[in-house]
């Protein structure tokens, strides 16, 4: 480890941090409609409402509300799937890559609508640029708007007394898009742009080497996509190589920017949250709870990945820490905060093979994500993944001390609780069964190329991966497979919606409520002593409920390494 | 036809979402 290393980490978080106000005011206002939106934009807006039959002021019920929601995404996964079964009769394909197989269209179309972008495909040999536009691009957007309207509906619900309604599902997408995600990805756009990733609908270049020979070099609309691809917590890239690719993360600017862009929504929402239920503070606690979690999975991934290699202990070369499967010009410091900031927070893009990662670093990022993206987590799914931690935090609270227990003035009684406990369990359920279920059956090991506990992780990343709705993947896993992509899609899909529709729930049974006032017995959730007892909680649930799963392959593979056997 | 059979198992995923959703909603205000 160096110093620079930890003035890159810091000077990291002090941009993140001050990111934070601005950008949460300005979510809070769009959606709680109190910010001034110029007459033009404000035009347009209405004229959406208009030609689709919407009436934004109209209120919605939690099953309205999340009906509303499934219909949408049903019809984004169908838009995307067409799309891609479409390809050959579409334009914009100048390399004529032809029809996706059905497994692969179905599991490309389930992974980016739910906000995961699992590719078991590669994208310059793959999609042409239409689909890679109007497909990929959109649901980008799409998946995220969906996920940020999840959590201010749960947000609504603690602000709101005795109403009926949650907000509106078309509206809280419309304004989500058109002024949080489009302005901010216009501009970070122009900044991929300007530090020399491609724009361009030209075909691929045909290049001449110094040698003489011919290399085709793909390119096409990535800047674009780019943006949004770190933005929305999506991360799935133009290129398979993602932003280790030279034209998605060219420069050493750009390896900080986009790590930024990945927390940037999720940490933001904090502070909207605090905004919205009148006492920023609590938005603050939540950060807190995030940021020692971020910051101590990196002070472990980057502690393990400097630490010389053990396998290279009898060589006679520089062993000054593990650079297999990183970029010379990331190093390994912005190559374990980008991993890091990856997989606590949904995105899945990723600047280096996690695969080649410490077994150590690997229980880290595997962590992260079992932990149901409450580490900042994507735009949206962060905040109503830790908002149900802390239902349970403060249910075990109450239980301790024998009173009723109270988030932010609303009684938290069995239905909260029923309904937090369905949505924190279902996710590890589908990832330990299907899991488990791949390792024993010959379609699901078949895919393996390592043996051992290696073998088992890599199997354990994906689903996690999937029901997590990450999407990194840690490679050397064959998934394109129809066992793996169809599974995988069934991974991700109950991943997003099991646990969306019972937030919602809680989000609907929150605002029928009246608040109570604050009595002596009300524990505080705005303090040092709430943030532990939260942190608490997530680590003891996750680590418990995972802690077999990772024995077996993390864990396992870290004491063979210290013995000598790698796999 | 494996192109109806996707899109016949996305309709059923839906489905069984919109059946999860009534469930939540009984299981928070059971019917008297």
């Amino acid at each position: 480890m160096t110093l620079l290393g930890w003035l890159q980490f810091a000077l990291f978080a002090a941009l993140v941090l001050v990111t934070i106000k601005p950008l949460g005011g300005c979510v809070a206002g769009i959606v709680e409609t109190q910010a001034r939106i110029p007459g033009p934009l404000a035009w347009f807006e209405s004229q959406i409402y208009r030609l689709a039959g919407i009436d934004p002021a109209q209120q919605q019920t939690w099953p309205e509300y999340a009906l509303a929601l499934m219909a949408f995404n049903f019809a984004g996964m169908l838009v995307l799937y067409g799309l891609q079964r479409l390809q050959p009769v579409l334009p914009l394909d100048p390399q004529h890559f032809g029809s996706v197989p059905p497994d692969l269209a179905l599991n490309t179309a389930v992974s980016f609508a739910t906000n995961t972008s699992w590719q078991s495909y590669a994208g310059e040999t793959t999609l042409g640029y239409m689909v890679q536009m109007a497909g990929i691009t959109v649901q980008s957007f799409l998946s995220a708007a969906t996920g940020i309207a999840v959590a201010i509906a749960l947000v609504r619900g603690f602000a709101r007394r005795a109403s009926p309604g949650i907000g509106n599902f078309w509206a809280d997408m419309t304004r989500t898009t058109l002024y949080v995600l489009l302005p901010v990805c216009v501009v970070a756009s122009l900044v991929m742009v300007w530090q020399g990733v491609p724009q361009t609908l030209a075909p691929y270049a045909d290049a001449t080497t110094l040698q003489g020979a011919h290399q085709l070099l793909a390119r096409g609309p990535v800047a674009s996509q780019e943006a949004i691809k770190l933005l929305s917590g999506d991360g799935g890239g133009f290129f398979n190589a993602n932003s280790a690719h030279p034209f998605e993360n060219p420069t050493a600017l750009t390896g900080l920017f986009e790590p930024l862009l990945i927390l940037l929504i999720g940490a933001a929402l904090t502070n909207t949250f605090g905004r919205i239920v009148g006492d920023t503070r609590q938005g603050w606690a939540l950060l807190a709870a995030m940021a020692v979690l971020l910051l101590a999975g990196l002070a472990v991934v980057y502690a393990s990945e400097a630490a010389p290699n053990h396998a290279y202990a009898t060589l006679q070369i520089d062993n000054a820490g593990n650079m297999e499967g990183k970029e010379v010009r990331f190093g390994i410091p912005q190559s374990a905060l980008f991993a890091d900031a990856t997989t606590a927070s949904s995105d899945g893009a990723v600047n280096a093979m996690h695969d080649s990662f410490m077994p150590l670093s690997g229980l880290v990022l595997m962590a992260n994500m079992m932990l149901d993206e409450v580490i900042v987590g994507g735009p949206g799914s962060g905040l109503f993944g830790i908002i149900l931690f802390a239902i349970v935090t403060v249910f075990a609270a109450g239980l301790m001390i024998g009173r009723t227990p109270e988030y932010l003035g609303k009684k938290i009684e069995a239905n909260e609780v029923k309904m937090a406990m369905l949505a924190l369990l279902c996710v590890p359920a589908v990832i330990l069964v299907m899991a488990a279920a791949a390792c024993v059956l010959p379609a699901g090991v078949t895919g393996l190329n390592n043996a051992g506990p290696h073998g088992f992780s890599e199997i354990l990343y994906a689903y996690t991966s999937g029901a997590a709705t990450n999407g990194s993947a840690f490679a050397g896993l064959s998934a394109n497979t129809p066992f793996y992509n169809l599974t995988l899609a069934a991974a991700m899909f109950a991943g997003r919606f099991m646990v969306i529709i019972p937030v919602l729930c809680i989000a609907g049974t929150l605002a029928a409520k009246r608040r109570v006032p604050v009595s002596v017995g009300t524990l505080p959730t705005h303090g040092t002593q709430f943030v532990t007892l939260l942190v608490g909680t997530i680590v003891i649930v996750g680590g418990l409920t995972f802690l077999p799963a990772l024995a077996l392959g993390p864990v396992a593979e870290q004491f063979a390494m210290l013995a000598g056997a790698s796999y | 036809m494996l192109d109806v059979l996707m899109i016949a198992g996305l309709a059923a995923s839906f489905a069984a979402a919109a059946l999860y959703i009534h469930a939540c909603g009984r299981l928070v205000n059971p019917a008297p």
